[in-house]
């Protein structure tokens, strides 16, 4: 890159001030990605770097860390989501028609306020969402942890705004039906 | 005949639930489409109010409003960010600074 000193030390500070915050909320996305701290180290720098490299395309004041965001499921998508890819994951296509088959089954009506689920610890819970399939645990995570609209997941994922709406639907649906594993593991019984 | 009485029983404990404050019967469907916007913070303020209204008028809804709410809280408090490595960013720092003395 040839920059003058001072290019160079604007770009240092802006990178510094805007992009270097949410390294924990990149990391813990790419872990999510990827299921595993190597993997999830390099997709971060990976995405540090890039950002480095077209830092002139971010528009200053504007939402950085959605930014970061795109950039890091990007690179994932390009680069890693073959090779980490489980035995036995599913597309998120192939998982909505089973999906709508299962709409209906009452797992919208499974109480967060009962003991059971109480008691279930923050590894147990992180556990039944790192089973779901990558799209929904991504939608999660963008959602519930990090807080971000559905139009800046909408511009993360690269889906319609409609899609965004159905897909956390269905994640939570799909979360809720893995708690209902687990908490049926420990005794819950379901009183319907 | 036994069976047939359950199930026009079961029909009207139903809309009774169903009934509002002024005992019109409400449009739960309709309602609870949009309990998810609302708490994903997707509906306007005056929007979110005009729902609150609604939900607290129908206990049904208010019931499947608390339940979607806990959910969404039992995830924020329980799903805790993986720790990343404390090196992380200065190797971040290291490649970038090798890319600009390249
Ligand atoms: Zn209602």
């Amino acid at each position: 890159m040839e920059l003058t000193g001072t290019e160079r030390q604007l770009n240092e500070r802006l990178f510094e001030k805007e992009f270097m915050p949410h390294l924990d909320a990149l990391y813990n996305f790419a872990y999510h990605l990827t299921l595993n701290e190597e993997d999830a180290n390099d997709l971060v720098q990976d995405t540090f770097l890039k950002a480095f490299r077209f830092i002139n395309s971010y528009e200053r004041g504007t939402n950085a860390k959605a930014w970061l965001f795109k950039i890091l499921k990007n690179s994932f998508i390009n680069e890693y989501r073959r090779k980490t890819r489980q035995p036995g994951e599913v597309d998120f296509e192939e998982y909505v028609a089973f999906q709508d088959a299962e709409e209906g089954t009452g797992v919208g009506d499974l109480d967060m306020r009962d003991e059971i689920f109480k008691g279930l610890i923050g590894d147990e819970v992180t556990q039944a969402l790192n089973e779901l399939p990558v799209d929904f645990r991504t939608i999660l995570i963008l959602c519930d942890i990090e807080g971000f609209s559905y139009e800046e997941m909408a511009k993360i994922i690269d889906i319609p705004i409609g899609t965004v709406r159905s897909r956390l639907h269905r994640a939570r649906n799909l979360m809720k039906e893995k708690l209902r594993d687990y908490a049926k593991k420990m005794g819950y019984k379901e009183n319907r | 005949m036994q069976r047939k009485w359950g199930i026009r029983k079961i029909a009207e404990v139903f809309s009774m639930k169903k009934k509002t404050a002024s005992g019109r019967k409400h449009d739960c469907k309709n309602t609870l489409e949009k309990v998810q916007l609302a708490l994903d913070n997707e509906l306007t303020e005056i929007e979110e109010k005009q729902l609150l209204d609604e939900i607290n008028n129908c206990s049904y809804c208010l019931e499947k409003y608390e339940i979607e709410q806990s959910f969404k809280k039992y995830l924020c408090n329980k799903v805790k960010r993986h720790p990343c490595n404390p090196q992380l960013a200065d190797q971040i720092r290291n490649s970038i600074n090798n890319i600009m003395d390249r």
